[in-house]
């Protein structure tokens, strides 16, 4: 049971990016009006952002985001000790999208660089490794940068009725600090259940191209039947009472999957964010991307929060974490 | 649950009179059957009786009977 604790460690500020280019779901041609209504109520997705330049790729917006943090937050660059991508929607194999932005945007070399391949989940389980490599730094403040997020559109057979109404392209760069401070900054509990590998996973087709495809009934059968479970094993964990969280921030899968999860944990369904109507299913962006879609409502208040990342793997990762950060800015359209 | 009951879920979920919802349908062949639909129903299933039907499950099935039967079954 993989249940760990950070001590000290602090998101500073998160930045969240989306293509400007979006399609609308009530006026999909793949669909019957019946059946776009059908989705948008039950999904709880109406609008999803498209990357529209296949030039372009998901390294781009990491390397403006991680620009823009940079600037927000006054770091200088020589002040960055770690930065980890999180991404399955990488160009290129070889070399890695880190050691590329380290590159591109001329980070100095002491900068300890790797991608993770990972998707819903993907937000905690980097949140994770990066908490846990600043701690184990010889280094007072030390500083990382977590860049999250896919170009999915770039994985979606247009014709997949199952698929394409769903994800949508989005990235999130966060600011992450050691603070020194020698109190609990998180709980984490992280599982693998990948007996259910198959209920989302990309093919190759005949033609050559590399399609998401998805199971929905078994996505929704281990999301209800395991993302509870883990939450009360982390809660049980902390020893925190659940009333102490500000909010609770799933993966955005969809409507169906995140209600009932939030009814089989017995949370508040008020405390509940959702960025699904206007932003879809933005993979490992998702956690960020909400708390930015809700972030003037929360900071007044918010000191500790839940976030729930479950998916392609099939992968759980929940975390309670104190949060209170300098900024979460709202998603910002990029137009390159 | 019994297949009265199961009947009226079947109606509701796949807009369909209750008095034409029979044992004997093959479910794909059902002009509501989608992916959306079939996942709609697999919730309120758990939902209301606490039973998780898999994709593996309905791949076995081919009549709304044999759902029924599964269903009780678990």
């Amino acid at each position: 049971m993989a249940l760990s604790k950070s001590i000290g460690i602090q998101i500073k500020g998160i930045i969240n990016l989306v293509p400007k280019n979006s399609e609308d779901n009530q006026s999909l041609e793949l669909l019957s009006e019946e059946e776009r209504s059908a989705l948008i109520k039950h999904t709880g997705i109406r609008y999803r952002r498209v990357n529209p330049n296949d030039s372009i790729g998901v390294k781009n917006y990491f390397n403006v985001g991680v620009d823009k943090l940079l600037n927000r937050l006054k770091w200088e660059k020589e002040t960055i000790d770690i930065l980890i991508c999180v991404t399955q929607t990488a160009k290129v194999a070889i070399p890695s999208i880190s050691c590329q932005i380290h590159g591109d945007l001329d980070f100095e070399s002491h900068v300890l660089c790797y991608d993770i391949n990972s998707g819903c989940s993907g937000f905690v389980y980097g949140l994770h490794t990066v908490s846990q490599l600043l701690a184990g730094l010889d280094k007072p403040k030390a500083r990382a940068i977590l860049c999250c997020g896919d170009i999915s559109t770039s994985l979606i057979d247009s014709s997949d009725r199952s698929v394409r109404p769903i994800f949508s392209d989005a990235v999130s760069i966060v600011g992450i600090e050691n603070t020194n401070d020698d109190s609990i900054s998180g709980y984490f509990h992280l599982e693998t259940m990948g007996k259910g590998q198959s209920a989302i996973r990309t093919e190759l087709e005949e033609s050559g191209n590399s399609f998401m495809r998805l199971n929905g009934i078994d996505v929704f059968n281990y999301s209800v039947s395991h993302v509870p479970t883990n939450i009360q094993k982390l809660v049980d964990f902390s020893k925190k009472s659940i009333d102490e969280m500000d909010a609770f921030v799933f993966h955005q899968a969809n409507k169906l999957i995140n209600d009932s999860i939030t009814k089989k944990a017995g949370l508040e369904s008020s405390k509940v964010l959702s960025s699904l109507y206007e932003y879809g299913n933005t993979a490992s962006a998702s956690i960020p991307l909400t708390i930015g879609t809700a972030w003037k409502d929360l900071n007044e208040k918010s000191r500790w929060i839940l976030i729930s990342g479950f998916g392609v793997g099939f992968s759980i990762a929940s975390a309670m974490i104190s949060f209170a950060p300098e900024f979460v800015a709202s998603p910002e359209e990029i137009e390159f | 649950m019994n297949f009265d009951r199961f009947k009226v879920i079947i109606s509701e979920e796949f807009n369909l009179p209750v008095k034409d919802v029979k044992g004997e349908i093959e479910f794909r062949n059902m002009e509501a059957w989608s992916s959306l639909h079939a996942l709609l129903f697999i919730a309120r299933i758990n939902e209301e009786e606490g039973v998780m039907l898999t994709s593996s499950d309905l791949a076995l099935c081919t009549y709304l009977e044999d759902i029924y039967k599964l269903i009780v079954s678990k």
